[in-house]
């Protein structure tokens, strides 16, 4: 595992609020890129190679609104846990912000105590969220290495398929099912049965997160 | 059975022919021997002759087509009497003819003039009868008397001599006798009829102090040297008695016993006369009969007339008060002198009080006391000008509690157009009081709310804008506190956070200070207004207001002013702004005189300018200017936000708002200028 990203990205259109809230967070050892608009933000965010991280976000603001950069965000199936930091949210804004993913929603003027451990939480589930979908990618290219005829035997395998029955299935004899369940298992880079199981479950239950270009 | 009614009618119409007839013949008669008694043996025709007199009386009494059945019956009385006192027949006809044509000339020509009863009760009645009965029809008739006698030649008397002795006794029966057999036949009985006794008294003493002042004055003393020709006066009190107190009946019935005991006296040689000449002595108790008869017989007519009139007065007085009584409005009246002089049956059950106490201005113990002065203010202007006037007052009511009363006073004018007071009639207004009392109240709670909520909105988008400084400031402390919390602290970018925060706090101000600006132009809708119509209809919605305020407002608007360049709710919320202001501007000031002055004028061409004078306790220069910014207020219960919400408005109209204080005036005046309407074109 690789060390945890302290990355945060901050929105917000009024420059003082944007240097002082900037200041705060830096002021807890976070690294933080800090935008004019939601449209600055998203232009920069596609053009870089997605780590994990956190964003801070005002909802009002004019062009693009908070609410409107996360939606796009959530379009595109990034991982960035977001916060919201606002000066008059009500309750059904902050319902839907928070159905749509938000990890909070704090007022303004914000206490730093609520904004930082809100940080936290969400570089945590960043960085849980690239782990996971890093040992995801990891799975598949490991499919991805197997002919079909091997793909075919390792899915009836884990079906729970004796050799011989698997043989049968494919119209073959049990010693090819052997070898082909041998190679499997080093393409897929196990040490036991049990655990091809698991990986393979895992392949099945999620589909595969793409970053969209 | 119709013909059977026609028959007795027929029947009842020739009795009473024949009665008539009969009734003139024995009056005739006896009147023929009166006249006998006083003629002098000297003389052909006698001092008092009342056949002719009772003829004419008749005659009055009965319709023009009976006359003749008068005369008929008049005819053998006058044969039987003259026969007896042996005249020749020829002039006894002749005496017929002349008597009966001037009873005919007085009866025929009163009867053009007088279609009712010949009744002496006006002073037109009087002067007819005077006119052509007693003066005409004996002044021509003298002169066929005249000629008759000396035609025949009865007795040695010269034509003149005939005509002189007659006419003055002719015009004394004609004043002396038909007015008491007028007035005695047509009201002398009813009025005997079912009179109380003590009715009597006066007229039998006025009868017997005459008889006795008469017996006295011209039988008891002698004519000559010796009398004492004053005491000719001495039935003069009597009869103006009679005249005054009894009327013509009264008059006629008393001046008929002086002519008659006075001339017997005279004919008889008494009365106090110089001369012993017994028909000098009566011919000038004559003229002196006359000369007192006419006036006394106009008094007595002018009595009747008063008395008539009052009588009509009193009814319609009577009629007035049972109508004004019955009647569920309040009613009330005042005279010349602008006190009250009348309260009807509605008034004092409402007042619960007796007309005695409400009389004259005690009913103004009832006013409320605020009411007072602008009642009377009203009241007394209205008076001197003789105009009507209406107004709204409380009015106590017998429980003690007020009663909203809606009063109309009308001024009241004679006959003949002479101002005689005021009548007013009123209604209890208390439940329609009441209603728009609660209406304003709702209306009042609306603006009120209206004006909270928009101080809701300013709230909302103050709290946001203030929110981002605040936000900053508060972030840039926290992180400063956890740079030197940090060992080494960085001491460098905690200054740039103190810049940040006095700059963020600056702009925090800012915001605050630029409130006014949070009224956005795209709000207001500007259109083409006629500014006098729009403040005339805040002022309107304000009337109950100001009652209750006992603030009278005066408006100024003027006419003929361009419109003006505005949007009606904002003006109005201005308008009606100030004038709330005013309202509690002047609730230190006594309730009369509680004033606000609004006028419209047009200083220049581009511009109408609005003014606003209260007469309240003013502002002192110092918070004059603070009075237009954000949340500043003298008042308990004020948000201190009027003001300065007026102004944005004004200025986001393109006018100005602002007050003056004058050291001289009590009070504040408050100006707003709102630009004039210009057409697109023109505007471009």
């Amino acid at each position: 595992m690789m060390s945890e990203s302290r990355t945060v990205f901050l929105v917000d259109d009024d420059p003082f609020v944007r240097r002082a809230l900037t200041r705060l967070i830096k002021s807890a050892g976070y690294t933080v890129q800090a935008f004019a608009s939601a449209r600055d933000f998203l232009a920069y965010w596609r053009a870089t190679d997605e780590g994990p991280a956190c964003l801070a976000l005002d909802v009002r603001m004019p062009g693009l609104s908070g609410l409107d950069l996360q939606h796009e965000l959530q379009a595109a199936h990034t991982l960035l846990p977001i916060i919201f930091v606002t000066g008059h949210g009500d309750i059904p804004m902050s319902v839907k912000a928070m159905k749509e993913g938000a990890v909070d929603f704090l007022p303004k003027p914000v206490k730093d105590k609520d904004l930082l451990r809100a940080i936290d939480q969400a570089l945590t589930r960043a960085n849980h969220d690239h782990a996971e979908r890093r040992e995801l990618e990891d799975i598949q290219r490991r499919v991805k290495s197997l002919t079909p005829r091997e793909r075919e035997v390792m899915t009836l395998a884990v079906g729970g398929l004796l050799n011989k029955q698997i043989a049968f299935e494919l119209g073959t004899v049990e010693k090819t099912v052997k070898v082909h369940r041998a190679r499997v298992m080093e393409k897929m880079e196990v040490q036991s049965f049990a655990e091809l199981v698991r990986i393979a479950e895992r392949v099945k239950n999620r589909p595969t997160a793409q970053k969209s270009e | 059975m119709l013909a059977r009614v026609k028959t007795k009618r027929k029947m009842e119409a020739k009795t009473r022919s024949i009665l008539i007839g009969l009734l003139v013949g024995i009056a005739y008669y006896l009147g023929a021997m009166v006249g006998f008694a006083l003629t002098l043996p000297t003389h052909s025709v006698s001092t008092l002759w009342p056949p002719n007199a009772i003829v004419l009386a008749f005659l009055l009494l009965e319709p023009r087509q009976s006359y003749w059945l008068v005369l008929l019956g008049a005819f053998p009385a006058h044969l039987v009497v003259q026969l007896q006192s042996g005249v020749p027949l020829p002039m006894i006809l002749c005496w017929f003819i002349s008597n009966s044509s001037e009873a005919l000339i007085g009866a025929f020509c009163l009867r053009r003039y007088i279609t009712g009863p010949v009744d002496f009760s006006s002073v037109r009645c009087v002067l007819l009868y005077v006119v052509f009965a007693a003066l005409l029809a004996p002044f021509l008739s003298s002169f066929l008397d005249a000629g008759f006698v000396s035609l025949v030649g009865w007795k040695e008397q010269t034509y003149w001599q005939v005509w002189l002795t007659r006419f003055p006794s002719n015009v004394l029966a004609a004043l002396a006798i038909p007015p008491v057999i007028l007035l005695w036949a047509s009201r002398g009985v009813r009025w005997l009829r079912g009179a109380p006794w003590h009715r009597y008294l006066e007229p039998v003493f006025i009868i017997g102090g005459l008889i006795v002042v008469s017996v006295l004055v011209f039988s008891w003393q002698t004519a000559g040297a010796k009398t004492t020709p004053a005491s000719l006066y001495l039935p003069l009190p009597f009869l103006l008695w009679a005249a005054m107190r009894c009327g013509a009946a009264g008059a006629s019935t008393t001046l008929l016993i002086v002519v008659l005991g006075s001339i017997f006296g005279a004919a008889n040689g008494g009365g106090p006369f110089v001369s012993a000449s017994a028909a000098d002595n009566v011919f000038s108790l004559q003229i002196f009969l006359v000369a007192i008869s006419l006036p006394i017989m106009f008094l007595a007519g002018l009595v009747e007339e008063q008395r008539e009139k009052a009588k009509i007065l009193s009814e319609s007085e009577a009629r007035f008060r049972s109508m004004a009584n019955s009647a569920p409005a309040l009613i009330w009246m005042s005279g010349l002198d602008g006190r009250f002089n009348f309260f009807n049956k509605a008034w004092l059950d409402l007042t619960g009080r007796t007309l005695r106490q409400e009389l004259g201005n005690g009913w103004a113990e009832g006013l409320h006391p605020e009411d007072f002065h602008r009642f009377f203010e009203k009241y007394d202007s209205s008076f001197s000008a003789r105009e009507e006037f209406s107004m709204e007052h409380r009015l106590r009511k017998h429980d003690g509690e007020y009663s909203w009363i809606f009063n109309k006073g009308v001024p009241r004018f004679a006959s003949d157009g002479t101002f005689v007071g005021y009548i007013g009639s009123a209604i209890d207004i208390t439940q329609r009081k009441e209603a728009e009392t609660n209406l304003q109240q709702e209306r009042e709670q609306l603006a009120r709310m209206t004006r909270v909520s928009t101080m809701g909105e300013l709230a909302a988008s103050l709290a946001h804008e203030l929110n981002q400084p605040l936000t900053a400031i508060l972030a840039n402390a926290q992180a400063a506190e956890r740079l030197m919390a940090a060992k080494p602290p960085d001491l460098e970018e905690v200054g740039a956070i103190l810049k940040d925060i006095i700059e963020d706090n600056n702009r925090a101000g800012e915001i605050i200070w630029r409130m006014r600006a949070l009224i956005r132009k795209e709000n207001i809708e500007l259109v083409s207004l006629d500014l006098p119509t729009v403040i005339r209809d805040i002022v309107t919605l304000l009337h109950s207001e100001a009652i209750l305020h006992n603030v009278r407002i005066r408006l100024d608007l003027g006419h003929g002013f361009s419109p003006v360049c505005g949007d009606r709710v904002h003006l109005q919320q201005v308008v009606l702004n100030l004038l709330l202001n005013a309202f509690d501007a002047m609730k230190d000031v006594p309730a009369n005189e509680r004033e606000i002055q609004l006028w419209v004028m047009a200083e220049s061409d581009d511009r109408l300018t609005v003014g606003v004078r209260d007469c309240g306790t003013g502002i002192t220069g110092e918070t004059l200017d603070k009075a237009f910014e954000p949340f500043y207020t003298t008042k308990h219960d004020g948000l201190g936000m009027g003001l300065a919400v007026s102004r944005s408005i004004i200025e986001v109209h393109g006018g100005e708002l602002w007050a003056e204080c004058s050291d001289s005036k009590p009070g504040a005046t408050f100006y707003f200028t709102v630009p004039v309407w210009r057409s697109a074109e023109s505007r471009n």
